[in-house]
């Protein structure tokens, strides 16, 4: 449980980093005209995402059982 | 406090929206607003132990931590009050109302592990405002995370009837739909 909590804060806050702020680890990762996405970087922008990834899992898991 | 009352009072329950703005006490948020009565419920216990609390915290931290020199014993003397009164709350009402009793259920209890409220008790001190003040703020604190509970209760009660992509049913557009509620509630941000 530790463990997928953990993974699950690592991919919200790589994505939130990337293309709220373009950096990765304090690292800059996108060109310099990247304007940024102010939204992800606010607590909603969190929510949006989090629901998003759901719906992808689901839509993964949902594809895996239509091939069974 | 230079701040007039109007605008104290707006910036409790719509700028700094507890809910929306500050993301204390979620749980709930998710958790009951799938039924309108369920959300009043929740609501009313919240207003209810919020403002008992608030109050009772900071008179405790004035009387009692200040004068001592407690203060680092702050959050295990709130924690403590806030339970002890859940459990003192809920058995008054278990007496004196049996019907409210029945229809608040699980979430009378529930409250004692609400962020809101002892959220809104460690914002009292730490914004060092007086007793009228910690006491406008917790219950408009409290009226602002009712109406975020009833604004999203109404949606999800439309969803019901509404026809969802079967991968975003539930939990994941409940979750999109408070990131876009919070969205709007951003753009009041300005006011104070």
């Amino acid at each position: 449980m530790g463990i997928g909590f953990t993974i699950s804060l690592v991919v919200v806050s790589t994505i939130r980093e990337i293309l709220g702020k373009g950096s990765w680890f304090g690292i800059p990762v996108m060109p310099e005209s990247y304007p940024g996405m102010p939204y992800l970087l606010k607590p909603p922008g969190a929510f949006a995402l989090l629901g998003s990834l759901l719906g992808i899992m689901n839509f993964i898991s949902l594809k895996l059982e239509a091939k069974k | 406090m230079e701040q007039s009352w109007f605008m104290f009072i707006l910036s409790a329950i719509i700028v700094n929206n507890i809910l929306l703005i500050r993301f204390l006490g979620n749980c709930p948020f998710l958790g009951v607003t799938t039924a309108m009565d369920s959300a009043l419920g929740m609501s009313a216990a919240c207003i209810f132990v919020n403002v008992l609390s608030g109050v009772l915290c900071w008179i405790f931290q004035k009387a009692v931590l200040d004068t001592l020199g407690l203060e680092y014993l702050q959050t295990l003397a709130f924690i403590l009050i806030i339970a002890g009164l859940v459990q003192f709350v809920e058995m008054v009402i278990q007496k004196v109302s049996p019907a409210l009793y029945r229809a608040l259920g699980i979430y009378l209890p529930l409250i004692t592990t609400n962020c809101m409220i002892f959220g809104v008790a460690v914002l009292n001190i730490r914004e060092d405002y007086d007793f009228m003040h910690t006491l406008v703020y917790s219950i408009f604190t409290a009226v602002g995370f009712s109406m975020a509970m009833v604004i999203m209760a109404g949606i999800r009660e439309r969803m019901l009837i509404a026809r969802i992509p079967k991968l975003l049913d539930g939990v994941p557009l409940g979750l999109i739909t408070a990131g876009m509620i919070g969205l709007t509630f951003y753009g009041l941000a300005g006011i104070s």
